[in-house]
């Protein structure tokens, strides 16, 4: 006697043709699951990805290291007196792909007799390139040269607000580190729009050497941003600099506690959608199982008759598992060949969002780009396989228990 | 006598709502190469009896063996090996299964007996052979056959496996005469080439007349046991 090998997959592949309208149908929708879930799944890890990008590239940075107590309390006395060693680490530092020195600071603009608040935000332009976009948000005039002194590129509504326009010159008071006041006047050569509305109306940006000079800072800085590779890249990054690093003098923040709103946000997004994903999923589940409870129950007898020739209960079950999980199968061969296109499509020309508000809910946090990228990922793809695997699994399992509880007797008398 | 069932005093009740007794303490043995029927009016357990005999029922009280094997204390995955190793049935209305061919529908019990591959590929075509199935219909599905030949098929499928027991309930009843009276051919020479038992749980005169041991079922007890000299 050879092993008791029973051709299952032959027998569910038969039975799941026997009524092909239904097949065709639940086959649709879990087509239309499989596909819809895993291009959901990349294309909002894409858009979170290229959220977060725009927020660290204009803000944050990946990684900010500054003198211990500076993110509370951003005053001009707490700041890296010495980055030079800080800078070595960082260059030693593995997955890191640039870094900037930044001077932040607030100061009273003047022009025209009229003066404002505004945000100074200083750095060597040739290394800022490499972490933020600030170069390329600007809208009118040209960006800061390392070479050139004296300049600044304002935010555009700062600029209407003080009557400036470009060659005009502008006035900056701060306190400066040794507790003097510190007073110059630059050049506009440009006009920035960061699409934020509290930087558009306070923003400055200026050279490095310019504002150390400002603040009596010598050499020193007060941030240093860092960027690593990738996004997943972040945590190891920030591990090794804070290995690296003094913590009694210094502090390491990562993006997300940097700008912890910004993580929560993402969060929330993520939240709303595997709600909104759940409630999809439990409607599919439910459609499945109602199919796989119509073709059980209109085979009864045919078990009956199966049980009678020495089928046990689990391998009938488990004839009714293989019919769902062979329509799963073919359903993820389509459904994610189909997400691969998709995504595909959505990576190289984007998805613009605005059809569907984005623009208004991105203007809340200070955003002006609805035009999302997708992204590939295997995590995610596991994620999608396991869920249309579970679900299917799931809504059969019902009607696989109650073929397995059947009765020979009452099954074979079925009508 | 070469026992190969043996019931005593089976009893079976349903309760519903009431009670039914379809059984009272019903005693019989059942030889090796028997060749008989069960038979009643309708309501007197015939149907209760194969079903018990077959592992697809419990009865209420009583034992039954087969071959020496005490079916009434199995559990549902013994009763299920002891269907596929030592019991072949055959019913009224045919019951192959829809999406295998007549030669897969008996190649199917052979796979649940765990027969080795070429015998599985061999032993269907002799038995279709035997019971009368044409070659080129050997390949069709169940829907594609007449009644005659589903039954034929299904005859096949029980006896493929040399079963101890061929439980048979009411197999001719829904074919025309020269069908039931082909079958009937057909399954009196595989008892006696095969010493294979057949029990049948019948009212069919045609049926009757060929067995060679009838015994009458009424209310529930048997009123009747006799053996065609």
């Amino acid at each position: 006697m050879a092993a008791v090998r029973i051709p299952f997959l032959k027998l569910a592949w038969r039975n799941l043709w026997r009524n092909k309208r239904r097949t065709i149908l639940t086959l649709g929708a879990m087509t239309f699951y499989s596909w819809m879930l895993l291009w959901f799944l990349w294309f909002w890890d894409g858009a979170h990805d290229g959220m977060m990008d725009n927020y660290v590239r204009i803000l944050t940075g990946h990684v900010q290291i500054h003198a211990r107590g500076f993110s509370d309390d951003m005053s001009v006395m707490k700041r890296i007196r010495e980055p030079g060693p800080i800078v070595a680490a960082i260059e030693s530092t593995e997955k890191v792909a640039a870094y900037s020195l930044r001077v932040k600071t607030y100061a009273l603009a003047a022009a025209h007799g009229d003066s404002a608040g505004a945000f100074v935000l200083a750095f060597d332009p040739r290394r800022e390139r490499g972490v933020s976009y600030m170069h390329r948000l600007l809208r009118e005039g040209r960006c800061l040269e390392a070479r050139n002194r004296g300049e600044v590129v304002l935010g555009y509504v700062l600029a209407e607000n003080l009557g400036l326009a470009l060659g005009d010159q502008i006035a900056l008071m701060v306190q400066a580190a040794d507790g003097s006041m510190g007073a110059d006047k630059f050049t506009v050569v440009g006009l920035a729009d960061p699409g934020i509305s509290a930087m558009n109306n306070s923003l400055i940006m200026m050279n490095l050497a310019d504002a150390q000079e400002l603040l009596a800072y010598g050499d020193a800085v007060n941030e240093i941003v860092v960027m690593a590779e990738d996004s997943y890249d972040v945590a190891r990054v920030h591990g090794a600099l804070e290995e690296q690093v003094d913590p009694e003098r210094y502090e390491v923040l990562t993006w997300a506690e940097a700008a912890p709103e910004m993580k929560e946000m993402i969060e929330l997004d993520w939240a709303s959608f595997l709600l909104i994903m759940a409630i999809f999923t439990a409607v599919a589940l439910l459609g499945i199982m109602n199919t796989v409870v119509m073709s059980v129950f209109e085979r009864v007898r045919e078990f009956g008759i199966m049980m009678a020739l020495g089928l046990r209960p689990g391998q009938l079950a488990r004839l009714v598992v293989t019919e769902t999980m062979l329509m799963a199968f073919v359903a993820m061969a389509i459904g994610f060949s189909l997400a691969v296109v998709t995504t595909w499509l959505s990576t190289e020309y984007g998805f613009d969002m605005e059809p569907f508000g984005a623009q208004e809910s991105m203007a809340d946090w200070g955003m002006a780009n609805t035009l999302f990228f997708a992204k590939f990922s295997l995590k995610f793809f596991v994620v999608a396989f396991a869920s249309v695997l579970g679900m299917s699994f799931l809504a059969t399992l019902y009607p696989a228990l109650r073929t397995a509880a059947m009765r020979p007797v009452e099954a074979i008398k079925f009508q | 006598m070469d026992k190969v069932v043996e019931i005593q005093n089976l009893h079976k009740v349903y309760r519903d709502g009431f009670d039914v007794h379809a059984l009272r303490g019903v005693d019989l043995d059942i030889a090796r190469g028997d060749f008989m029927t069960i038979a009643g009016p309708s309501g007197s357990g015939k149907t209760t009896l194969l079903n018990i005999l077959g592992g697809l029922d419990r009865p209420t009280e009583g034992r039954v063996f087969i071959e020496g094997q005490e079916v009434t204390a199995m559990s549902r995955s013994e009763l299920a090996d002891l269907r596929r190793r030592r019991l072949g049935f055959v019913f009224q209305s045919f019951n192959l299964i829809p999406v295998l061919t007549a030669r897969e529908n008996v190649e199917f019990a052979l796979i649940l007996r765990g027969v080795e591959p070429n015998r599985r590929r061999e032993l269907p075509q002799k038995v279709l052979g035997q019971v009368g199935l044409d070659e080129c219909m050997r390949e069709r599905r169940p829907f594609d056959l007449s009644g005659g030949q589903q039954q034929r098929v299904a005859v096949a499928r029980a006896i493929v496996g040399e079963p101890a027991v061929v439980l048979a309930d009411e197999p001719t009843a829904n074919l025309d005469t020269e069908n039931a009276l082909a079958l009937l051919d057909l399954m009196e020479r595989l008892n006696e080439e095969r010493q294979a038992t057949f029990i049948f749980s019948t009212h069919d005169p045609r049926v009757m007349e060929r067995a060679k041991r009838h015994v009458m079922l009424r209310d529930g007890e048997v009123v009747s046991d006799e053996r065609r000299a």
